[in-house]
């Protein structure tokens, strides 16, 4: 049953200006509220914990000058984008480093996150009785979106997208019972900083079950009640989940934001999405 | 469910946190400061066997990519990496062959996690030997009563509990290491239980071991963020990890207090590099080897707990790592090898045409009557005599544990080709490393 979401999610489609359309308000509210909150105090303490370094594959903090790994980056961008985050917000994180590390064009941002979000969103509905057992969507739902949507920035083929997927389905974590702590806002980077991991050990040729999300011992068997088929992949690449998403929080954006995040589809890099990132 | 009910005393946590800081690695009992030394000494000399894999240097390959500094040292090698990526490679090494420890009442295994969890943190907090030892054996310990208390349903659930308890345990290791007071070695693990890893679905892919060195990063991870303050919810093991991790549990009884009754003193080590429950029948194999012509072998019938096809039933692997999920191809190499090593495990030994006909010939015969640490294997040769052989209790189990000699002879075989003469500095480097001033002998005998 992975094997059809990982087909939707790993060919390298353009997807159509309404699905494009339906994440631009994500990326722009995800990357105002990391901006916003970027020297936010639980943030410092993981700048302290974990200093920002000097790597060969790179991308940029957001809200600071510093450049870092994109593991790291992505778990910052997670870690500040925390307030009022969904399932999204740890895509659009993973999407964004893992786009500007692999230097990719706007348009393939949006479609990364396009596919991170419409997997996520699915692999939520379609697990039955999977929050109620005590489990944070952001960090299990949301991980395999970002592993989606990380595997896409880097252009990797359909195995290493199923294995980047499997990697990321074994790491899903994060309790209900942290909210309202520093550690809330961690479930949300680490699954985007493993969603990105994830992409990056596939492509080293790292590999990880090929059933992982309906297999017997994979996430529906351990993380929820049941599973529906029907809604995880019927009418993928027709249907979107994602063209009926909530509105996403109020958060100030700034013009620059915005207008970067309008001409994605024709910028040829992420260099003035980036620049609007920067305090 | 049991959360529906909270009849859990408040506080487990914050009592393990205290034990944990209270801690003195001087009022260990011999016999478990004994055993605490096999494991480490066993799991690096598993590791260093493992330095070659193809994992090894998928996990290298990103952290030149992405990873900061490298200044941590990779078993068996010369290159270091930083404190992240050290934690993901050496604690994948010590698990990929399947061959380290095993703390049977829960099936962990424990080493690879904290052994990796320590040589991670060596450049960060310089510790001691005594330092490095205590935060191994608080390592090890913690994560084992932590899956006493979940076992067996976490386990039978379908969760990994060497990558879910590891990350616990992780945390514990580098808190530490890090000489975090009571209360931030309690947020720690707070923190480290929305981290953990572990499904049994990734077994026979790199995703297996992938467990042991993410929960080492996770830990350390986690007890990084408590030492700055970092919140996380109160009572973290009460709260939220045993509801989530296990449909019914006993984490409010946890064992707490550090004096006597240790699981590690109950750690075991495999004499074969698979799936522990199928070393019975493996036993059995090996012995009947010299009275069993290779040629003549008919058939092969072994008698087995259902565990055995549950857990390693894979009748056609097609490399070493499914192989080892593979009761009939551990049997099949005991029988025309007479031991059964990392040699028989190799790609090209389990794609040989002969083997591959003669495990079409093993059958599983799964039984509730058959204890799980028994096996009985009953060869037919070709003119139809029957050859028999049963265990009772597997070499390298509680009840016919390995010498110090046996696991010595076993480290020699995967530490020699690796790094050749090596043996002796690495087990007198365990040896002494709680009376000495630094870790520094122990990296130099484990690294190239």
């Amino acid at each position: 049953m992975s094997g059809a979401l990982i087909g939707f999610a790993g060919n390298a489609w353009a997807f159509r200006e309404r699905e494009r359309s339906a994440v631009r308000p994500l990326i722009a509210a995800t990357l105002a509220t990391a901006l916003r909150d970027a020297s936010a105090p639980h943030v410092a303490i993981a700048l302290g914990a974990f200093p920002p370094a000097s790597t060969r594959l790179r991308a940029t903090l957001i809200g600071r000058a510093e450049t870092a790994g994109p593991i790291d980056a992505a778990l910052f961008a997670g870690l500040a984008a925390a307030d009022g985050a969904t399932l999204a917000t740890p895509v659009v994180c993973a999407a964004l480093a893992a786009g500007e590390a692999a230097n990719v064009p706007g348009a393939t941002l949006l479609d990364a996150v396009v596919a991170g979000v419409e997997v996520a969103l699915r692999v939520e509905r379609a697990l039955h009785g999977h929050s109620e057992r005590g489990w944070d969507v952001r960090g299990t739902c949301g991980r395999l979106g970002a592993a989606i949507a990380a595997a896409r920035a880097f252009g990797l083929q359909r195995v290493a997208v199923r294995n980047a997927f499997g990697l990321a389905a074994t790491a899903a974590g994060g309790l209900a019972a942290a909210q309202g702590t520093m550690t809330e806002a961690y479930v949300v980077g680490s699954a985007a900083a493993d969603g990105v991991e994830a992409a990056l050990l596939a492509r080293a040729e790292f590999t990880a079950a090929p059933d992982a999300l309906a297999g017997r011992r994979g996430v529906a068997a351990l993380m929820a009640d049941g599973l529906d088929a029907d809604v995880l992949i019927a009418g993928l690449g027709e249907r979107f989940a994602l063209a009926d998403l909530p509105a996403v929080a109020a958060v100030p954006i700034s013009d620059a934001l915005r207008d970067a995040v309008a001409a994605l589809d024709r910028a040829p890099t992420l260099y003035a999405l980036v620049a609007a990132t920067r305090p | 469910m049991t959360s529906s009910v909270d009849l859990r005393p408040a506080g487990v946590t914050d009592a393990l946190a205290e034990a944990v800081a209270g801690f003195r690695l001087a009022a260990l009992d011999a016999a478990v400061a004994h055993e605490a030394k096999r494991s480490l000494f066993n799991v690096l000399a598993v590791a260093i066997g493992a330095m070659r894999h193809p994992g090894v240097d998928a996990i290298l390959r990103v952290a030149r990519e992405a990873g900061g500094p490298a200044v941590a040292p990779i078993v068996g090698r010369s290159v270091r990496a930083d404190a992240h990526f050290a934690a993901l490679a050496n604690g994948f090494a010590g698990h990929v062959d399947d061959y380290d420890d095993t703390h049977l009442a829960t099936v962990i295994h424990p080493a690879a996690s904290i052994a990796a969890t320590l040589l991670a943190l060596v450049p960060l907090c310089a510790p001691s030997g005594e330092d490095a030892m205590r935060a191994f054996v608080l390592g090890c310990e913690v994560q084992l009563r932590v899956g006493v208390a979940i076992s067996p349903e976490h386990y039978d659930d379908g969760w990994h509990i060497t990558g879910t308890c590891g990350t616990i345990g992780a945390a514990v290791a580098a808190a530490a290491l890090l000489h975090l007071d009571a209360e931030a070695t309690a947020r720690a693990i707070g923190i480290a239980a929305s981290t953990t890893v572990g499904q049994r679905e990734g077994f026979g892919t790199m995703a297996k071991a992938y467990h042991a060195g993410k929960a080492a990063a996770n830990g350390i991870r986690a007890a990084s963020l408590a030492r700055g303050g970092f919140t996380a919810p109160a009572d973290g093991l009460a709260r939220g990890f045993a509801d989530a991790l296990a449909h019914a549990h006993r984490i409010g009884s946890l064992a707490i207090a550090f004096e006597h009754d240790f699981e590690l003193a109950k750690n075991t080590y495999k004499p074969y590099p698979c799936g522990i429950v199928a070393h019975p029948a493996i036993d059995a194999a090996v012995a009947l080897a010299p009275r069993v012509p290779r040629e003549r072998i008919a058939a092969v019938a072994v008698h087995c707990n259902p565990l055995v096809p549950e857990l390693m039933g894979n009748r056609t692997p097609v490399d070493g790592l499914q192989a080892r999920f593979s009761a009939v191809h551990g049997v099949t190499m005991g029988l025309v090898a007479g031991t059964v090593g990392l040699a028989q495990y190799a790609d090209e030994v389990v794609n040989d045409p002969l083997v591959v006909a003669l495990r079409a010939r093993v059958a599983l015969d799964p039984s509730e009557a058959m204890p799980r640490a028994a096996a009985r294997v009953i060869v037919t040769l070709d003119d139809g005599t029957i050859v028999t052989e049963t265990v009772e209790h597997a070499r390298g189990s509680l009840e016919r544990p390995l010498t110090d000699a046996e696991l010595g002879a076993k480290a020699f075989a995967l530490v020699e080709p690796v790094l050749p003469g090596r043996l002796d500095a690495v087990r007198r480097a365990v040896s002494d490393l709680a009376t000495s001033a630094t870790t520094d002998a122990l990296v130099a005998a484990v690294t190239a």
